[in-house]
């Protein structure tokens, strides 16, 4: 049996069924917060924005066309809402807390201090440099990267999220990579 | 290989690193041709595979619990009418005449726009269903969220004022202004859709790109009391 259309949902939550809506939450929760984390860079943050934006959307669920797909619209809400976040709070992500450490043979960037690290750690700690770096470059280009690498979207979907041209999103995804190589170039992960 | 000639390489590279290259055959034969086309080729799929493995964060349990709580006390934007865009249009449009003509009587001249009583009776309704924050778009004009890279056209400038909107209301708000003064300079273009507004702001002339700025800043200064 197929899956019931995000469409087809939003219909019935428009004529009052609440559980057509939670269903919609419970489809979308876990890429929007994991956008929002890596757009606000913490998890709280993301999950307080991710709410706010479901919450939005199902107040103006009346007024959505449905000429987009519906996770369009909502990871526009969410994007628009995380760079208002930004905004205010003044920063530019944060909470990525992990060893930065250089990876020479000298030096240990483990968390755990373990003599030589393992292929898990050595995992976790690219994944903390890529998240830290991730946090260092601009919201416009992560957002692209996010969207593009983490959510796996296309450019034209990447476009309308962001309200602007395919064009545009091809030149911002590689600015962004180029942005990202060299931030993680100064946190000493060039030989990642 | 100049500074843009090598940019536009990176373009062609992460595109196709995507499977959205124009000419994915031609960027294979470089590649397949260039050692060190094909080492920034690798550096860029290794960073890509590494962003891509970055793991997810665990939902909480009661996520959607919590959600749906608050989308219970939440208040339902009525539903629009079928057209309100349409008229929120019509009705925006009479209004902006209205301070243009104060404004910028040498720009926004035709008679025609001016206001009946029905189309005032129309902003008043379109007053009432909005919320604009004190000087928020005021606030959004003077942002510059992006850096003057990637702030190319006048599309980039729109989308960074879309970015800044406080909630969907206000981004409508300026959509809404974005179209009536295309309609105002472009009374020959279809403004069907939201689409259709970025469109018709591509067309327009640097004269009109500046009034249009001018018009903003002025109705963010006073407001809907202008209105």
């Amino acid at each position: 049996m197929s899956e019931v259309s995000d469409w087809d949902l939003v219909a019935r939550a428009r004529a009052g069924d609440a559980e057509a809506f939670a269903l919609l939450v419970r489809r979308y929760e876990a890429p929007l917060i994991h956008f929002c984390m890596r757009m606000a860079g913490s998890l709280e943050d993301a999950q307080d924005i991710a709410q706010d934006s479901f919450v939005r959307v199902y107040r103006y669920l009346d007024r959505l066309r449905p000429d987009a797909k519906f996770s369009t619209v909502l990871f526009g809400m969410a994007r628009n809402l995380t760079l208002n976040f930004l905004r205010d709070s003044g920063r530019r992500g944060r909470g990525v807390t992990v060893s930065l450490t250089r990876d020479d043979e000298s030096e240990q960037s483990i968390a755990d201090g373990a003599a030589r690290p393992d292929e898990s750690a050595r995992l976790q700690e690219i994944e903390g440099l890529i998240g830290q770096a991730l946090n260092l470059i601009s919201p416009e280009h992560r957002e692209v990267l996010i969207l593009r690498e983490i959510q796996g979207m296309d450019y034209e979907t990447i476009g309308e999220i962001i309200e602007c041209r395919s064009g545009t999103v091809k030149s911002r995804i590689a600015r962004a990579r180029e942005q990202l190589r060299l931030k993680l170039i100064e946190l000493g992960g060039e030989s990642l | 290989m100049n500074e843009k000639d090598l940019q536009k390489l990176q373009d062609e590279l992460s595109a196709y690193l995507d499977g959205e290259a124009d000419d994915p055959a031609h960027i294979a034969r470089l590649i397949a041709e260039d050692a060190d086309v094909a080492r920034v080729y690798a550096g860029m799929q290794r960073l890509s595979s590494q962003v891509k493995s970055l793991a997810a964060p665990e939902v909480h349990p009661a996520f959607a619990t919590r959600v749906m709580a608050h989308v219970r006390e939440a208040e339902p934007v009525p539903s629009a009418p079928r057209h309100v865009w349409r008229w929120s249009l019509i009705a925006v449009s009479a209004a902006a005449a209205l301070f243009a003509v104060t404004f910028a009587p040498s720009f926004f001249t035709d008679p025609q726009l001016a206001p009946s009583d029905e189309l005032n009776g129309q902003v008043a309704q379109v007053l009432e269903m909005r919320a604009m924050p004190e000087n928020a778009l005021l606030i959004a004009l003077e942002s510059e969220p992006m850096d003057s890279e990637t702030r190319g056209g006048w599309e980039d400038d729109a989308e960074s004022y879309m970015n800044f909107a406080q909630d969907a209301t206000l981004e409508q708000e300026y959509v809404d202004l974005v179209a009536t003064v295309a309609a105002l300079t472009h009374d020959d273009m279809p403004l069907d859709d939201d689409g259709d507004v970025y469109e018709a702001m591509e067309s327009l002339n640097d004269a009109e790109r500046g009034a249009l700025r001018q018009l903003l800043s002025d109705y963010a200064e006073g407001g809907s009391q202008l209105l």
